[in-house]
């Protein structure tokens, strides 16, 4: 990932957070393509949960109406299954086509290549900057750390 | 639970250095992988992986009565058990139930036993009630030994060349114990994935002369041995159709039922053998079966398996098979449903996969 980034190193986990794009909760990015329209993928702390993915699948049509929290679709690793949450309102704009020949980008270049599906509309305000994000992923790691205080 | 409460075995610094992905097992924290599941169990498959087993359970017995007192708890028939030789054998209590699958080993002067990491203190109390009166001392070495498992086909070439011993030589399920002074270093011609390979057990103070000759060093690693993870020790042993406790084998089902009766022997008496003769005579309610699905989705423990829209068993452990690019499963069905061919449909998620019964292992390995 060559750009302006945000470094964010915690515990054992380091990753570097593209500062072009907006961050979910959940553990999605969100960066807009063209006005309004929105690609959604894995960050690297999901995918580093998740481990290699086997297996994925949409379970809404194109153009059908999505809500933040809505499953989308799942997708399968070694060793357990985990919803795709959509993070934001808007219309489903189909999954990465790219997808369809092979899924290993998710983990190899997540927040490029591997993006998962598009949306078009608008990010709530609980999507963040890469600033933003390294505060959720701290509270994350430390409540994984069992440092809940 | 809190980290501080999680045990680490000698090579935890090492795996951590390796960029292992750490997980609490068992009470311990293990690696679940490195490079990746996928190509670590590739890599297993075609070179030689190592695997940290130090988790799992090594107890030794000593004493006048060790050989009576084995023979009583073991299903494998262990009277007259050859020095160098190890055994796979369940032990089972009154009724049956297994409470842990163990391979047990003679020495000269002792026995061995390893045991799973989480059956550990079950077993070392089981074994403790029973050595009243008998001539048998325990002694439980897991926290003062390391234990790697190297395996693939280029595992005896390459171990062979530090152990300066030709380790072909070395049967199957056979080993050699060497004293070097104080410490024992022992290598078993075994493993858990399907694959040649060996396993080594050396005292903790040994680890740091060890690791360089494994792994060489973080600037240079070893060219060919490359460390491996839970996770593709266990795509490795589903493929190769070794049972896991917890998974094919529990508290709840006697060694037969759980399609294991290679290892128990009928013939003799121990505990659990009356209850199993009794099952064996009833004929067993389920077999042990290999499924091969459709499409890429796993079939996850206790997924429900169906014959012609009815229940007919579950699943026990499942896999997208690294080797065969399928999803594979073990699972326990009513016996009149265990012919290989047999359709059947597995629940995934919201859906029914048709599944086949195919034979077991899912692979084997070329001689």
């Amino acid at each position: 990932m060559v750009g302006a980034h945000l470094q964010y190193k915690r515990s054992r986990f380091s990753t570097r957070l593209p500062s072009d794009r907006l961050y979910a909760p959940s553990h999605a990015w969100l960066r807009e393509e063209t006005p309004g329209l929105w690609r959604v993928g894995f960050t690297k702390f999901a995918t580093r949960v998740l481990g290699e993915p086997v297996e994925l699948d949409f379970e809404v049509e194109s153009e059908a109406a999505v809500q933040p929290g809505d499953t989308v679709g799942w997708v399968e690793g070694f060793k357990a299954v985990t919803d795709l949450f959509c993070p934001l309102p808007g219309l489903f704009a189909g999954p990465n086509p790219a997808l369809d020949a092979g899924i290993a980008a998710i983990q190899s270049d997540p927040y490029g290549k591997g993006w998962l599906y598009a949306v078009e509309g608008t990010p709530p305000d609980d999507c963040v900057d890469a600033s933003g994000y390294a505060g959720v992923l701290d509270a994350a790691i430390d409540k994984m750390l069992g440092n809940t205080l | 639970m809190a980290t501080d409460t999680l045990l680490h075995t000698p090579l935890y610094d090492t795996h951590v250095q390796q960029g292992g992905k750490i997980v609490d097992f068992a009470g311990w924290e293990m690696p679940v992988q490195f490079a990746g599941i996928l190509e670590e169990h590739h890599h297993t498959r075609n070179a030689c992986s190592v695997f940290d087993v130090s988790h799992m359970g090594r107890l030794i017995l000593t004493g006048t009565d060790c050989e009576s007192l084995l023979d009583r708890l073991c299903t494998r028939n262990l009277q007259d058990a050859e020095v160098g030789r190890s055994y796979y054998g369940h032990i089972c209590r009154e009724d049956g139930g297994v409470l842990d699958d163990v391979i047990i080993s003679r020495f000269e002067k002792h026995w061995g036993i390893v045991c799973n990491a989480s059956n550990r203190e079950k077993i070392v109390h089981w074994i403790n009630q029973h050595t009243e009166g008998c001539n048998v001392k325990l002694r439980d070495e897991t926290t003062t030994t390391c234990m790697v498992a190297c395996q693939g086909p280029k595992t005896l070439e390459l171990v062979s060349e530090f152990t300066s011993e030709d380790l072909t030589k070395l049967k199957r399920y056979r080993f050699r114990a060497r004293q070097m002074g104080p410490f024992r270093i022992t290598v078993y011609r075994c493993g858990y994935t399907g694959e040649d390979g060996v396993e080594v057990v050396l005292p903790t103070s040994l680890v740091g002369m060890m690791v360089p000759k494994l792994f060489g060093t973080p600037k240079k690693p070893h060219p060919i041995i490359k460390p491996a993870g839970l996770g593709a020790r266990d795509t490795l042993r589903i493929e190769a159709a070794m049972p896991l406790y917890g998974h094919e084998l529990s508290e709840d089902w006697d060694s037969l039922t759980a399609g294991q009766s290679w290892c128990v022997d009928l013939t003799k008496d121990f505990i659990g053998a009356d209850a199993m003769r009794k099952r064996s005579e009833q004929g067993l309610p389920r077999k042990i079966v290999g499924l091969e699905l459709e499409g890429r989705r796993i079939a996850r423990q206790h997924a429900e398996v169906f014959a012609g829209g009815s229940p007919v068993g579950e699943v026990t452990s499942g896999t997208l098979s690294p080797t065969l690019g399928k999803s594979i499963a073990m699972a326990f069905v009513a016996g009149a449903h265990a012919t290989e061919g047999t359709e059947l449909e597995v629940a995934v998620g919201s859906k029914r996969l048709p599944a086949s019964v195919v034979p077991l292992p899912f692979y084997k390995r070329a001689k």
